[in-house]
């Protein structure tokens, strides 16, 4: 991965993502949605039937089909796009927070300066969080904002190494390093 | 003259081209939307090179469709 405003020396460490089950339950979501007129539909056109063969052109039922497919084609593909554009990047100085809102929201911050890290910890909650083994990951920091959350993270336990890792090679002492930017 | 056919008998099509323009306009949006964010973002995200043609491959085949099931009526 390149990212364009890296500071002078920075190199990234780890990229990380929210789990793939936040996608595939939502993903599920639309698959109902999708699924649902198909199964209504029928049974809407039977009762209007009342029992007598009701004429319906193949071809209606195909555009419908096909402009229902494309209706969800188009929210499938701004879905992916959404969570595959949610990242967090651990560098060798920071984690910066590149979020996704819809379109043509996007936020793109230093979350914490490693220097500043004064204790991570990792929660998994839930069956599946637990099962597949996403959750929250809380970051203690003494900068002015106190606690950074970073929500539905894949293998938080890892990513709570890597955080250590990188804050223990780069900044050995605490309280080391670049001061914050202004505003953090 | 009672029995006549009227002069405004509608094309029995003109409701589905409704919803086929309907489709039309929304997607022009999305892939406006969505190509946007994949040509400019491209650099940082890799896969969107591999579903960008997935997802206008998909597009033309499900706009076609929609005009096969129009010109099968």
């Amino acid at each position: 991965m390149t990212l364009k405003n890296l500071r002078d020396g920075e190199k990234i460490v780890l990229v990380v993502r929210k789990h793939w089950f936040v996608l595939f339950r939502d993903v599920f979501g639309l698959a109902i949605i999708f699924l649902v007129p198909f199964f209504l539909l029928p049974l809407f056109v039977g009762s209007l039937a009342q029992g007598n063969p009701l004429d319906v052109p193949a071809g209606l039922g195909f555009f419908f089909a096909s402009f229902w497919t494309l209706i969800i084609w188009n929210l499938l593909f701004a879905r992916w796009t959404d969570y595959y554009y949610d990242l967090w990047i651990i560098t060798s100085q920071r984690v910066i927070d590149v979020e996704q809102k819809g379109f043509f929201h996007r936020d793109v911050a230093t979350l914490f300066n490693l220097n500043y890290v004064q204790d991570v910890t990792t929660v998994l909650t839930g069956i599946f969080g637990n099962l597949l083994g996403f959750g929250k990951l809380q970051v203690q920091t003494a900068a002015s904002k106190d606690e950074f959350v970073m929500h539905d993270i894949a293998d938080p336990v890892r990513v709570e190494h890597e955080i250590r890792e990188a804050q223990r090679k780069y900044y050995p002492a605490p309280g080391q390093g670049e001061p914050p930017l202004p505003g953090e | 003259m009672g029995n006549s056919p009227s002069a405004f008998t509608a094309d029995p099509t003109i409701f589905l081209w409704a919803f086929f323009w309907l489709a039309v306009v929304a997607t022009v949006g999305y892939a406006f939307a969505l190509l946007y964010h994949w040509i400019r973002y491209g650099y940082m995200y890799p896969l969107v090179w591999i579903m960008m043609p997935i997802y206008l491959v998909g597009v033309v085949v499900l706009i076609g469709a929609m005009l096969g099931g129009i010109a099968t009526i």
